[in-house]
């Protein structure tokens, strides 16, 4: 190999070429030796830390694929329950006050994605905040935040969480309304509460988002609900 | 636990933390790479029957994390503007090892991506020259060409006193 193509081999990769190949080119094996450095640097730089749990955080949203399939996709015994479901639900009307299907939306998302309930992975403020980012809110959470992972919520993309409310999960939708016009009516802008059998949850307006709470416990609700006053800005 | 789930969860573990680092070299972005490797990984399980050789596995997900990044800009969903930040986290170095880092996390970013690509999938994956060709789906000699380009002027910028960028390539 002559002098050029040695030194276009060295850079396509340095370790390419041996030391006999390069016996009488003392520059060249300079070269080869910065080169190498260069690649060493390179590796470390480019191997940068990988979050926390996310293996997990991969294997939990593909078991939960089976259960996010359209109620009408599923065998009978599924379609069946869904089906009670929202008889119970109309028949709790009374419980409710304001925007059904909201909240109707919400409850089903819970029930389909149980496993973040029960998810025990911490994440960071590093974790959440390019998310909520995206939709244009500051969060400083001072609670634990177990799950954050954007969803379809009712076919709007939008933030599915669950903090630790005092060691009990309450589950945060934040969807923003600016995705979808005519999401958020003029009668959606006062909160709203809907509730079955087994969870309560609120919905309030918040400039162009809906924010969902979703706890077992009433009493999380409004303490949730007074942490998010003072840990979300809203730039949009 | 099913075979298929067996070998999907194998899968996952041995390359999730490869195809999150490439996906952010890719993207710039940390929570942009996270869900890249999300969708990257839920498809691989919607189409796992395509898989027939395990060896086959990087490229084979590396080609799905590529369409997925693809998709996004057809999408056009995502905002960049916390790109920066993203790029400039280092952690646990003294002032002026962190100084040296970030230069050379700069440097890598600033690389095209026609070259940076191939420089990742080199050096950070371990593949040959034909494997990358066959991911990019370019020929070996372009492949050699952009790792030529790439080396070069990651050295001339890191040695401005240096030679400079070779011409040749």
């Amino acid at each position: 190999m002559d002098k050029l193509s040695l030194r276009r081999a060295l850079y396509e990769d340095p370790r390419s070429v041996s030391a006999e190949e390069l016996l009488d080119q003392p520059q060249l094996q300079q070269l080869q030796q910065e080169l190498q450095a260069l690649d060493d640097n390179l590796r470390q730089q480019l191997a940068i830390e990988v979050p926390p749990q996310l293996v997990e955080r991969v294997l939990l949203n593909q078991r939960m694929l089976p259960m996010q399939k359209r109620w009408y996709q599923r065998p009978l015994p599924y379609a069946t329950a869904a089906a009670l479901l929202v008889s119970v639900l109309y028949w709790q009307q009374p419980l409710q006050n304001g925007p059904t299907d909201l909240g109707q939306h919400a409850l089903s998302h819970v029930y389909h994605e149980m496993a973040a309930l029960r998810a025990e992975a911490l994440l960071s403020q590093a974790d959440i905040s390019p998310m909520f980012s995206q939709l244009g809110i500051h969060a400083e959470f001072p609670v634990p935040v177990r799950y954050a992972r954007f969803c379809d919520f009712d076919g709007v993309r939008s933030l599915h969480l669950v903090l630790d409310i005092d060691g009990a999960a309450v589950t945060l939708f934040v969807v923003p309304g600016s995705a979808q016009p005519g999401l958020i009516t003029p009668e959606q802008i006062e909160p709203a509460q809907f509730a079955d059998a087994r969870f309560f949850g609120q919905a309030v307006t918040k400039l162009q988002h809906r924010l969902v709470l979703v706890a077992e416990q009433p009493q999380l609700l409004a303490a949730t609900s007074a942490m998010l006053e003072k840990s979300l800005r809203f730039n949009i | 636990m099913s075979h298929a789930q067996q070998r999907y969860e194998a899968l996952v573990r041995a390359y999730t933390p490869d195809l999150y680092r490439y996906a952010y070299w890719l993207c710039h972005s940390k929570s942009i790479a996270e869900d890249l490797v999300q969708d990257t990984l839920l498809r691989a399980w919607k189409n796992l029957s395509q898989l027939q050789e395990a060896k086959a596995a990087k490229a084979w997900l590396l080609t799905i994390l590529r369409h997925e990044n693809a998709r996004r800009f057809e999408r056009k969903q995502f905002e960049y503007s916390d790109v920066e930040q993203d790029s400039l986290e280092d952690l646990h170095q003294s002032p002026e090892q962190s100084v040296a880092t970030d230069r050379l996390h700069r440097l890598i970013l600033g690389l095209p991506q026609d070259y940076r690509e191939p420089l990742v999938m080199q050096l950070l994956l371990g593949m040959t020259g034909d494997e990358i060709a066959t991911v990019l789906q370019l020929n070996l000699n372009t492949v050699n060409t952009r790792l030529f380009r790439g080396r070069a002027q990651l050295r001339a910028r890191l040695q401005p006193e240096a030679a400079g960028v070779p011409s040749h390539g």
